[in-house]
């Protein structure tokens, strides 16, 4: 067989491989989130310890008093971690609109994890109760049929947020 | 900038290049959480970072000749991959030298090299990963319980057919098929980094 240069050997791996899967463009945005999630690994995370090394390459040219090559300057910006203290009012605007679309998130979850999926039964045992008249059982009924109402239209909007 | 003057998503970018750099190392049966090029230390994330900061220094240039700006950025950091590896196992050859010698001579014993100069014995071997034989050979191990993607892998590696519709043709589908196929793949490889073929498994290093 004839004998290949590395170049060539790296070429020829590289023509497989993009044939078996694709060029590198063809991973998508939803397939990449998907991978990163598999792989266990935190977005937010990654970008910031990304954020935090070509901040590291910034301060180079900082150090040298020169201007930051364009592309730096829009990688910083983009990858900019919402912890880092706001430098404008677009900046304060779009860390705010995060913070609540993440608090609105968890508290969705956090309604959902209360509201039971198994349909609702309560606790009867009361009507056995010797002491109760018949208009106390009547409240008590009216407080349980208001609390099944309440629950499942919890349930309904739940299910239109997903 | 981008092809179209614009410039680009960089978090789009990282998270992409993220995913395609753990792909890659699937191929070179480098997996798992905290998978590294052995003997160098060098992760996923530590390639994608590489990559970034050269685009972003303009020390890689995007030409529209050469695909989309994911493409040239994602091949420069496979290139990178298969480079370290490479490199690595030009090294081992010489370090497995130097231990053949020096492990007969007790006068030489403080010239060994240091335990984290061999080899990990957990680790791929970097001079079979970037073999084509080897490559080949770990790519059928991956997908050998699943028939759709052993048929993509025996056309382009017994047929030689690289094109999404040449592939379509000879397995009697759509090329859209092909992609989906690919897709799977890509998820295998990711999955099953550790992954090792035949002839590594016997392998002791």
């Amino acid at each position: 067989m004839k004998r290949r240069t590395p170049e060539e050997a790296r070429n020829r791996i590289n023509r497989l491989s993009e044939a078996l899967i694709g060029a590198p463009d063809e991973i998508g945005g939803e397939e990449a989130e998907q991978a990163l999630g598999e792989a266990g690994l935190d977005i937010e995370a990654l970008q910031e310890r990304v954020y935090q090394r070509l901040y590291a390459e910034a301060q180079q040219y900082w150090m040298a008093q020169k201007d930051l090559p364009p592309l730096l300057k829009k990688a910083l910006d983009d990858l900019r971690p919402l912890s880092a203290p706001p430098r404008t009012e677009a900046e304060l605007a779009r860390q705010a609109k995060t913070s609540v679309e993440r608090i609105v998130e968890k508290a969705k979850l956090l309604a959902s994890a209360l509201v039971p999926e198994a349909p609702l039964t309560f606790a009867e045992s009361y009507r056995n109760k010797q002491d109760l008249t018949e208009t106390d059982r009547k409240s008590i009924d009216a407080v349980q049929e208001q609390l099944k109402i309440k629950i499942e239209r919890l349930k309904g909007k739940d299910d239109k947020g997903q | 900038m981008s092809e179209h003057g614009q410039l680009p998503d960089f978090k789009d970018l990282s998270k992409r290049l993220m995913s395609y750099g753990l792909v890659v190392f699937g191929h070179f049966s480098l997996g798992g959480e905290d998978a590294v090029v052995p003997g160098t230390g060098l992760s996923v994330e530590d390639f994608v970072v590489k990559v970034l900061q050269e685009y972003a220094t303009g020390r890689i240039k995007h030409q529209k000749s050469r695909g989309s700006l994911m493409t040239v950025l994602g091949t420069a950091m496979r290139n990178d991959i298969v480079d370290a590896l490479r490199k690595k196992s030009h090294e081992l050859e010489e370090t497995r030298a130097t231990i053949s010698v020096n492990e007969d001579s007790e006068e030489k014993d403080h010239e060994k090299p240091a335990l984290d100069e061999y080899p990990q014995s957990m680790a791929p071997d970097p001079s079979s990963v970037v073999d084509e034989e080897e490559y080949r050979a770990r790519i059928r191990t991956v997908v050998d319980d699943e028939p759709p993607l052993k048929d993509l892998v025996e056309a382009v590696l017994d047929l030689e057919l690289y094109k999404p519709e040449d592939i379509a043709d000879a397995l009697g589908t759509s090329a859209a098929d092909i992609q989906n196929r690919k897709k799977k793949l890509r998820r295998r490889l990711r999955q099953s980094g550790l992954v090792q073929s035949p002839k590594e498994e016997g392998r002791t290093l």
